[in-house]
């Protein structure tokens, strides 16, 4: 059920930083067409292109935690066993918790709602808007890590059963 | 302060890494727990979200989502095996023809995208069966196709490249890019050269000639990726676009070209953009954590206090450029290319500069050294993907591998200590 | 190195408490050789003599963030100083892009008298609820055309040329207006960017010739001077007003004080990056200012619906001669 909601909601992440990276690669020929074949450049890509990978980044880092796809060294968890090495990956999502409330939430929020008088020099946009992405991705990251400790609870406990299992019929 | 800052985001980043905390996040608590000794905590927060995506708000950057989405555009689109075909055109003629196959198959990959892992993969999944089938050795193919898929990164267009450009200060991406070719050529050849003494002591066959109306056909059908070099490498440097535009189009021209191949199906759309996206959060999440690490040294004065350390012991350009050489050989062994970077860049590149190496110079050195790193244990990806291709355990590959790192470190200290290997070419463009 | 672990801005520490020892934490992103870090820290020197329960810190070179990160923080009084280019500051405070239009000063002097008429401390007085308050204005000289061969002489030579450009949409409405192409672009790659032709000129001072090496690939500088647009020392609002009457006093004289010893400073800098950029090779052509101030008056009027624009350039009119 939770797996569902974190694979339903993943996929609306997906799709939206898909869809920004498809803007991102017409936005960025469209700024080679304007100035080397129309001869007039066209003035706000370069800042709209620099807001949408701020965007993709961080929905792209968001959706990666889903996954748990970011980079690691896994060498001792590999090396643990049961409640050793739950406990280990609990401390691990924690830390990620923490680290995500404390930088992006926090301190995100706090940067978004300060710069909404900011506007942005070209597209005249509050800066604060495209700083949210800060909480926003913040949230998720949170929310996937959440569903990532439950699932691992459960994963724990079906590997501890069919490896007990295994362990009886090698006794006999 | 800047020592007890440095124990703190050191002990903080090593114990964190260690345990299997993400490398941005190990990166991220490490440089909070610096600067808290300089910066109150409500600032802390504020600023380090500040950095976090100041590190990304990069026009730069953007280049390196375009290259990954054209990388896996072409892994889905057909490519790699006509270059294979080409490469055997090449390098088919010497002793263990194969494996030299594989190393241009490498290169040639390399040169049109920027992954390591995505060429040992692509290529080698395809030569290992071929030499297996030949009486190769399995440790012996393995470890070739492992040694030389990191010529990528210096070979452009590179990722890595643009990282450190960015990181540098701004160092001109044109610049790097031309003068990765020579040092990315000659960490092919230092490959091949093992492999074919290799090659003569076992005896391993050298392929029949290509008859020479197949050479026209290979040919012919590896022109349209390789155009794609001239278009994207020739606009950059031509001043046709920037890198970040180049890579733009190196995204259309992969999907016209897989499209035009028809290997290419809408089906495969989703998957590719999923990959792209995915793979540029885990990057760029990178980034900005080192950008929040490369503040928190800063203010704490860390990169000053390293630098006086490592010049109290030497202000000998040569004894110094080899202290560094010894310490990114050694991180390069647990730590992955793009976060050492990001992370050693602030920190060494003032000292070289200060001691007059140029930083494009400087660049190729630091990919070079940290390229090395993606092929040793513990953590290698190359290794890792390049065995698993291979159907060989990591434990069997090594012993061979070794030689091939020997090779890599006589390669290495040649572009160290000859400037001209990186400088030549963007001296001959005009790019300096 | 950085530190103060002691008081940061210590604006949640009450008001007027002259007792107190007060550390002005001041960050801006240019080298210690500029004449912008070599005025700040006149204006150091100024406030640490005057006052003996007053210090500065100044962080130079960018290591607390850009421009807009460390205005950021003034805002949200993480910092308590910065210098920050009115060309930013338009961003935050929509008055002062009047000092990003062309022409509105007739000379260096004239820019000086109105920079220092009473419009313009009112002008600093009104983004207190923005988080920040100006204090005084640096000099940064006159911005004109520089391209890579052709001379920009009249409106009509930039015809067809890519110029790059701030990013600010004032000064792409300005190039757009006398006929050239603008090319917003980040200040690194200009130079690579005119080598290789992807622009064919770009604008500043003349010490972007040799501090960025400009002029190793632009040989010819046009003497046009479209704007001047200065540098503001502006002060956390928090800061501001934690401070005692004694303390605003101190901090008031001191920084315009700075500005004066910074004016002097800057003159000679030009001077120097001209003699130099000589010597490789670039050109300096005087031009008739005419037709590019008639070219840009339509863009005038427009901004001049701003009420706040208005007034300022009103203001500034009657200060000309
Ligand atoms: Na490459
Ligand atoms: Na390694």
């Amino acid at each position: 059920m939770l797996t569902n909601i974190k694979i339903a909601v993943a996929r609306i992440v997906m799709a939206v930083a898909a869809a920004l990276t498809v803007i991102m690669v017409a936005g960025a020929f469209w700024q080679v067409f304007t100035r080397y074949v129309l001869g007039d450049p066209s003035t706000y890509t370069t800042e709209l292109l620099k807001f949408l990978l701020m965007w993709v980044a961080l929905l792209g880092a968001a959706y990666a935690f889903s996954k748990n796809e970011h980079l690691a060294i896994v060498f001792l968890k590999n090396k643990l066993k049961d409640n050793k090495a739950l406990g280990l990956q609990w401390l691990i999502d924690g830390l990620v918790i923490a680290f995500t409330t404390a930088v992006l939430i926090i301190g995100g929020w706090d940067l978004a709602t300060s710069t909404m008088g900011q506007r942005t020099p070209i597209l005249n946009i509050p800066m604060g808007w495209v700083y949210m992405i800060l909480p926003l991705s913040g949230t998720l990251i949170i929310f996937f890590q959440l569903i990532n400790i439950s699932e691992r609870k459960k994963e724990m406990e079906k590997q501890q059963e069919s490896s007990e299992s295994d362990g009886e019929v090698i006794r006999e | 302060m800047a020592f007890q800052a440095a124990i703190a985001l050191f002990a903080t980043f090593f114990v964190l890494l260690g345990i299997g905390v993400p490398i941005s996040v190990s990166i991220g608590i490490a440089s909070l727990a610096a600067a808290l000794i300089a910066v109150p905590v409500d600032i802390l927060l504020f600023t380090a979200a500040q950095n976090l995506i100041g590190g990304i708000n990069s026009f730069a950057l953007l280049a390196i989502l375009f290259f990954i989405l054209a990388g896996s555009i072409m892994n889905n689109g057909g490519i790699a095996i006509r270059l294979i075909n080409l490469a055997k055109l090449i390098a088919g003629r010497l002793p263990g023809s194969l494996a030299h196959t594989n190393v241009v198959g490498n290169m040639l990959f390399g040169s049109i995208s920027g992954s390591a892992v995505a060429a040992a993969a692509a290529i080698g999944s395809v030569m290992s069966p071929l030499q297996a089938r030949e009486g190769y050795k399995r440790s012996y193919s393995a470890a070739v196709n492992i040694a030389s898929s990191p010529t990528g990164f210096l070979i452009p267009p590179s990722s890595a490249l643009i990282i450190f450009s960015l990181v540098s200060g701004g160092t001109s991406i044109s610049a790097l890019f031309i003068a990765g070719y020579l040092p990315g050529i000659l960490m092919g050849l230092s490959i091949m050269i093992v492999a074919y003494i290799i090659a003569k002591k076992e005896q391993y066959p050298v392929a029949d000639p290509i008859p020479l109306k197949e050479k026209f056909k290979v040919i012919l059908d590896a022109i349209p990726s390789l155009f794609m070099i001239v278009v994207v490498i020739g606009g950059i440097v031509g001043g046709i676009f920037t890198a970040t535009e180049g890579a733009a189009i190196a995204v259309i021209y992969a999907a016209l070209l897989a499209l035009a191949y028809r290997s290419l199906s809408w089906r495969d759309i989703p998957k590719i953009l999923t990959e792209t996206v995915s793979m540029t959060g885990i990057v760029l999440f990178l980034v900005g954590a080192s950008s929040v690490m490369s503040w928190a040294m800063t203010i704490t004065g860390i990169p000053a206090e390293i630098s006086n350390a490592m010049l109290s012991i030497s202000e000998n350009k040569i004894i110094v450029l080899f202290m560094m050489m010894v310490i990114l050989l050694i991180i390069g062994t647990f730590m992955d290319i793009t976060p050492a970077v990001l992370i050693f860049t602030p920190i060494f590149m003032p000292i070289a500069t200060q001691l007059g190496v140029d930083p494009v110079h400087f660049g190729i050195i630091l990919i070079f050294n940290l390229a090395i790193g993606i092929m040793t244990p513990p953590v290698g990806s190359a290794l890792f993907i390049g065995s698993s291709v291979g159907k060989v355990s990591i434990e069997e590959v090594i012993p061979t591998l070794v030689k091939f790192f020997i090779a890599l470190i006589i390669a290495l200290l040649l572009v160290v200590y000859i400037p001209q290997i990186s400088l030549f070419l963007p001296e001959l463009f005009n790019l300096l | 190195n950085g530190g103060g672990e002691e008081t940061s801005g210590s604006s949640e520490e009450g008001s007027g408490s002259s007792g107190e020892e007060q550390n002005l934490r001041l960050a801006h992103n240019l080298g210690e050789d500029h004449p912008v870090h070599q005025g700040l820290v006149d204006f150091k020197e100024r406030v640490e003599e005057n006052a003996d329960n007053m210090s500065v810190e100044i962080f130079p070179n960018g290591t607390l963030g850009s421009e807009n990160e460390v205005l950021e923080q003034v805002q949200n009084g993480g910092i308590d100083m910065t210098k920050v280019s009115a060309g930013a500051l338009e961003n935050f405070a929509s008055e002062y892009a009047v000092f990003s239009l062309p022409y509105i000063f007739e000379d260096q002097e004239h820019f000086y008298n109105s920079m220092e008429s009473d419009p313009v401390q009112e002008l600093y007085q009104s983004t207190e609820d923005q988080g920040f308050v100006g204090l005084t204005y640096y000099d940064s000289g006159a911005r004109s055309f520089y391209t890579k061969d052709t001379p920009i002489e009249h409106p009509d030579d930039l015809q067809g040329l890519k110029i790059r450009v701030m990013d600010s949409q004032t000064q792409i409405d300005m190039v757009e207006a006398m006929g050239g192409s603008p090319t917003p672009m980040p200040y690194g790659d200009i130079y690579t960017g005119l080598q290789q032709g992807v622009i064919d000129g770009a604008e500043s001072n003349p010490t972007a010739l040799t501090n960025g090496n400009h002029g190793e690939v632009a040989k010819t500088f046009s003497y046009d001077q479209h704007t001047r647009i200065p540098d503001i020392v502006v002060m956390s609002a928090d800061t501001w007003n934690g401070l005692s009457s004694e303390q605003q006093d101190i901090v008031k004289t001191a920084a315009e004080e700075s500005t004066e010893t910074q004016k002097e400073i800057w003159n000679e800098t030009v001077e120097e990056a001209k003699t130099q950029a000589k010597e490789m090779g670039v050109e300096f052509n005087e031009v008739d200012k005419e037709p590019f101030r008639e070219a840009v008056q339509p863009m005038i009027e427009e901004y001049s619906q701003d009420e706040g624009v208005a007034s300022l350039l009103e203001e500034f009119e009657a200060l000309r001669e």
